[in-house]
């Protein structure tokens, strides 16, 4: 588990206050927020960049930090070579860290591009090969700081697929981002507002809270603002439909007891 | 086949090729290392407009020479462009870092030697970038230029900033003793290269002596 206790950072006059979260393995967690909320300076707290001030960080397995632009992460010129980085300082054999290499490049899908040049591939692979790099330390916990901000709506949903496949293989990760359309896959969602957590729990229940949102600074995800819409003129669509799969179940649904 | 040296080879037979440069005051022996890295960029698969890729400054340096009457040192100059070419086509920088690593054993300095050359086409285009942002905006060249350094040295300042968090993440400095994916070895190869350029640089010694 990755468990952050009264958490406590400061720089300058911003300050990420008593910040409480339990990250378990083969989890989702989305943590969203405005700009300026906090929300990158706790990922890099959580994905061990940062020290706090004061309050822990517990965790049983390693952890693996990306940030959103991936240029800024490369050591290497090639990609095999830049996420064989992590192992090699980790002092493993090299037949490990082959071993490693290939484990992490075929779970992203990077295996056909493993001898390529990183400034020749789009920004969507180069976030696939910084997270590949993440995963060849056997990074348990994921730390995704805005991932998918500079990526087209193609590479975006790439990468929200390579997130749900890890998620499902065991990893845990940790998603954030001010794009609450992501948030509708998580386990739980994380809102953060001036350096504090505000809200902390099911995506069901937070994110149909509009107040809440707006207070925030956010936008609802469109999938509930359609379920609303619809709820206004009389369909009974369930708040718990929230993913655009469960909102198609949910309009079906309803279609089909008004054509009955 | 030049591609195959090992990183450390290369980078020592750069080094004495650059120094015999200086002492050829010989028309023949500046001809003969003009064929030498001829053969070199062959073996290496490097075509000849990769190999004058720098002309401008080869221009500039036989103008300068027939202005200054010195065609010799002019010359030196354009030999010595031309190698740098040939040593930066047929060698990455990881691998020239490598090579400085096993000069000064110093995993900070090799990494600061490697990441700086990885940077430079980086920064390069974030400059142009900024540049051009400057010129939209009606900035004339010369105060567009002096408008660039402010922003380009504030970009670099963050991309070094998540650089570092990215390596501490990445356990970097956590072993005395990192390994790596794949180490260069030495082979024949390098041995019959070390011969055929002493050979040469034989030929040159004896060009200028008699």
């Amino acid at each position: 588990m990755l468990k952050a206790t009264d958490l406590c950072f400061r720089y300058g006059s911003f300050e990420l206050k008593n910040i409480n979260l339990n990250v378990e393995k083969g989890t989702f967690t989305c943590i969203c927020g405005s700009n300026g909320s906090g929300k990158s300076t706790l990922a890099r707290l959580l994905g061990g960049a940062l020290e706090p001030k004061s309050g822990s960080i517990e965790c049983d397995a390693l952890r693996g930090l990306v940030l959103s632009n991936p240029d800024n992460m490369f050591v290497n010129p090639t990609v095999e070579e830049d996420v064989a980085f992590g192992p090699e300082n980790l002092g493993r054999t090299s037949e490990q860290i082959r071993v490693d290499v290939d484990r992490a490049l075929q779970l992203t899908g990077m295996r056909d591009y493993a001898k390529q040049t990183i400034s020749t591939l789009s920004y969507g692979l180069k976030q696939r090969v910084a997270i590949a790099g993440a995963l060849a330390m056997d990074a348990q916990y994921l730390i995704l700081d805005e991932v998918t901000s500079m990526l087209d709506t193609r590479g975006s949903d790439m990468i929200l697929d390579l997130i749900l496949d890890l998620v499902k293989q065991g990893k845990a990760v940790v998603l954030v981002t001010h794009n609450t359309d992501h948030a509708v896959f998580a386990d739980s969602v994380v809102i953060m507002d001036g350096g504090k957590i505000v809200a902390h729990g099911k995506p069901q229940k937070i994110l149909n809270q509009r107040e809440l949102m707006d207070r925030c600074s956010l936008r609802q995800p469109y999938t509930i603002r359609i379920a609303d819409n619809l709820r206004l003129k009389g369909y009974p669509i369930s708040s718990e439909a929230i993913t655009p799969d469960q909102l198609e179940k949910e309009i079906r649904r309803c279609s089909d007891a008004y054509i009955r | 086949m030049l591609r195959r040296l090992h990183p450390l080879t290369k980078l020592l037979l750069f080094i004495l090729l650059a120094v015999l440069v200086f002492f050829e005051k010989n028309p023949s022996s500046l001809i003969l290392t003009l064929a030498f890295l001829v053969f070199c960029a062959a073996k290496g698969e490097i075509p000849p407009s990769k190999l004058i890729r720098n002309y401008r400054w080869m221009i500039f340096a036989l103008v300068i020479g027939i202005i200054a009457s010195t065609m010799v040192p002019a010359a030196r100059l354009c030999l010595l462009l031309i190698m740098s070419s040939v040593l930066n086509i047929s060698t990455t920088p990881t691998e020239i870092a490598y090579a400085v690593g096993m000069i000064v054993p110093s995993r900070d300095f090799t990494m600061m030697v490697s990441i700086s050359l990885s940077f430079i086409p980086v920064l390069a285009e974030e400059a142009s970038r900024i540049s051009d942002a400057q010129k939209a905006r009606g900035a004339k060249r010369t105060r567009a230029a002096v408008a660039t350094v402010v922003p380009l040295f504030a970009s670099a300042f963050r991309r070094a900033s998540d650089l570092a968090d990215a390596m501490t993440v990445r356990a970097y400095g956590t072993t005395a003793r990192p390994s790596r994916l794949n180490t260069p070895r030495f082979t024949k190869t390098d041995l019959g290269a070390v011969l055929f350029t002493l050979c040469y640089a034989a030929a040159v010694i004896f060009v200028e002596v008699f």
